[in-house]
């Protein structure tokens, strides 16, 4: 059962005289820079050294530490490595309504394609038990317009139900309450299953309380190792709430490092630049503090988190939610005119190769659409920072991919 | 001063530094609206500041382009409505840039092209109910409002508008060079620094075209469906440009040729992607509509 005292969510989760769209500045201008310098990273150098450019492949990190931790039998890539089942969900979604039906079709397919079990019972058993603890990892940084669509959870729902998961052993989770709440994820609409966020305001309505510190620096690991990068920058009070702590040092939620046993990773199908980022960076900068310096080093610091216990040795199963997705303004999704009805949906539990496959979707797409001239290898170095670590598949050639269709 | 004049100054200067705020006035901060110098619209919580650290604080991720258009400082102002129980909010950001042409160039690679336009606020600006951006100066002014209405952004904006002050030369010099026929509105961009290259089209994210190194370029759309035109100013003298070029068409595109000094290729859609160069001028098309219609651009561009 979930504690309850760990996160003590009040309200929206949103600060006090900021409005949604400074949340949408805040959140969604990663976006920006991720759209516009994205994958590439950022070129400069803070406080300590400004006059000189910081080379990202210079950032030193703990990767080399990383590496020498014993991997497990539940480890990343899991029980299917390379292997990514790709349904087409036909007309599940219409300009972005969804009919719950044929998401629930594309689930059970997916599911029973990806173990080659007869029904869904027996592959949701598969991969968990009724002692787990489940945590959704889903994505509502885009708010209402490009979320992980709640029916794509209610599946999902379904799914451990008939695996014998109680409603009360299963938590839906992100790095943000407020997010969650914007995207539909409330307690009204998922009774009985635990919604929690990282970053929150505390009984007092505010980010801090009475003596001026964070409600929410109980809710990072500090006792578990942490994601070091060679780079720090400052955060002001304002910033300080969605960062949680500032220096060299990411820590984990513990939401992943305590609450759940097993996670169940839910991504949107976005662009992030001239590339798509669904399982690994939701799952690393979804679950860290202290992220704005990462995008410094973007590309090892989506990938070398996954590689770390928390994540890699939980995260049993990647979903990604291609019923509606965009190819350009991700990973905000603050530009309709770039959503398509992409009726997809991956399953796998390798995430490397469903992020490959689903680069291949985004650069195409973009391609047709003239956004981009052609595929460029630097845009999925994080793939390849991945597979070097192994985390799964990255050379689309060895990327077993089964295509089917729900109708 | 009075006493409690003195009083609510030194409570206004603590909640400042308690919030971050900058230790100096900046003229950007003073142009942020005071009580009744924005029709109703009163400060919410002390005005913010940031300066380069801060601002990857600020904007989660998307510092790194500020800065490469010599981001200098953010001033920002939260305010609300002085009637109580409205929802109404408005945010005001004015970063200051290295020049009047970097504010520009900031604010072309943030827009579409498709959005809407005021013809009461320097031109060119954006402008709808919930946002209002424009250049004024060396600065880079976004307003953005929540449940706001299109005469409540109008009156927010002007004010700040009256405030900042329209020094420096006019950025849209700049792109006076691009061949304005069947230029489409609202398209011409200014691309300094990697980050730009790369929003304005991934292969200008090569290394080969310098930006890093102090490349800079003007862009704008042309026709239907639209070519993009790149010229772009290069940073060093280089008689093998082209056949760097041609390298990276062949690198990225599969195949490409070169015709009466035109490097030519085509991508995986069809379109039509040619480059020339002449001295420290070189220009870049992207064509949607067949390669006459691609070389009417380029033909322009040196004209």
């Amino acid at each position: 059962m979930p504690d309850p005292n760990i996160f003590a969510l009040s309200g929206d989760g949103r600060p006090d005289g900021v409005s949604r769209r400074d949340f949408l500045g805040l959140a969604a201008s990663g976006v920006a820079g991720i759209v516009l310098g994205g994958p590439l990273a950022g070129q400069e150098k803070p406080a300590a050294a400004k006059s000189a450019p910081q080379n990202p492949a210079d950032i030193a990190t703990n990767v080399d530490a990383i590496r020498k931790i014993p991997r497990t039998a539940a480890s990343l890539p899991g029980r299917y490595s390379g292997k990514v089942v790709r349904v087409s969900t036909g007309s599940a979604s219409v300009q972005g309504k969804v009919d719950p039906a044929k998401v629930k079709a594309a689930v059970d397919k997916g599911m029973r394609s990806l173990t080659g079990r007869a029904n869904a019972a027996e592959a949701w058993r598969e991969f968990v038990s009724p002692e787990d603890i489940i945590g959704i990892k889903v994505n509502p940084i885009s708010l209402k317009r490009l979320p992980t669509r709640p029916e794509v959870v209610d599946a999902i729902l379904e799914g451990l139900a008939v695996a014998g998961i109680p409603k009360s052993n299963i938590i839906i989770w992100d790095r943000r309450h407020f997010q969650l709440v914007e995207a539909g994820y409330t307690a009204e609409r998922f009774p009985g299953i635990a919604i929690l966020g990282t970053e929150m305001k505390g009984p007092n309505g505010d980010f801090y309380d009475e003596k001026g510190e964070l409600w929410a620096k109980d809710n990072i690991d500090r006792e578990a190792m942490p994601y070091f990068a060679d780079t720090e920058m400052p955060y002001g009070k304002n910033i300080l709430p969605y960062m949680i702590n500032q220096g060299k040092e990411s820590y984990f939620s513990k939401i992943v490092t305590r609450k759940v046993t097993k996670i169940i990773n839910v991504p949107v199908l976005k662009n992030t630049g001239g590339t798509a980022t669904l399982c690994l960076k939701n799952l690393a900068y979804g679950s860290l503090s202290n992220t704005s310096r990462l995008h410094k080093l973007w590309a090892k610091s989506v990938a070398e988190p996954c590689a770390m216990p928390p994540l890699r040795d939980k995260v049993i199963l990647n979903i990604a939610d291609g019923l509606q997705a965009c190819y350009e303004g991700g990973p905000a999704a603050d530009k309709p005119q770039y959503f398509w009805d992409a009726n997809v949906m991956m399953f796998g539990t390798d995430p490397v190769a469903v992020d490959q496959v689903a680069h291949d979707i985004i650069v195409r797409k973009r391609i047709e659409a003239g956004i981009q001239e052609a595929d460029n290898a630097r845009n999925r170095e994080f793939l390849d920072i991945a597979a070097g670590l192994g985390l799964g598949v990255a050379d689309a050639a060895k990327i077993h991919l089964t295509e089917l269709g729900i109708d | 001063m009075t006493s409690a004049g003195l009083r609510i100054a030194a409570a206004a200067l603590a909640a400042a530094l308690a919030c971050g705020a900058g230790t100096a006035a900046s003229p950007q901060a003073q142009a942020l609206p005071g009580k009744g110098e924005a029709g109703p619209w009163v400060l919410s919580a002390p005005p913010e500041s940031y300066e380069r650290d801060g601002l990857f604080g600020y904007i989660d991720g998307g510092a790194e382009i500020f800065l490469q258009y010599r981001f200098a400082r953010l001033d920002l102002g939260r305010y609300e409505l002085a009637a109580e129980g409205t929802k109404k909010e408005i945010t005001c950001e004015i970063y200051r840039m290295g020049s009047p042409l970097d504010a520009f160039g900031i604010f072309s690679v943030k827009r579409e092209g498709s959005e809407g336009a005021s013809p009461a606020l320097p031109d060119p600006n954006i402008f709808d109910a919930g946002q209002a951006s424009f250049v004024r100066g060396s600065c880079y002014v976004n307003i953005l409002g929540t449940g706001t209405s299109a005469p409540e952004m109008d009156g927010f904006a002007r004010a700040v508008v009256q405030r900042l002050p329209a020094e420096g030369d006019d950025p849209l010099q700049a792109i006076a060079r691009l061949p304005r026929e069947g230029i489409r509105p609202r398209s011409e961009r200014f691309i300094k620094g990697e980050l730009a290259a790369q929003a304005e089209s991934d292969l200008l994210s090569d290394p080969r075209w310098k930006f890093a190194a102090g490349t800079t370029a003007v862009s704008a759309r042309y026709g239907e469906p639209p070519s993009r035109l790149v010229l772009m100013e290069f940073a060093d003298d280089d008689p093998e440009r082209p056949a760097h070029i041609w390298d990276l068409f062949i690198e990225a595109l599969g195949r490409a040729e070169i015709r009466d000094g035109v490097v030519e290729a085509r991508n995986a859609a069809g379109s039509v992607i040619l480059f020339s160069a002449r001295g420290r001028t070189g220009a870049l098309v992207i064509g949607r509509s067949g390669p006459d219609a691609a070389r009417r651009p380029l033909a322009q561009a040196f004209r």
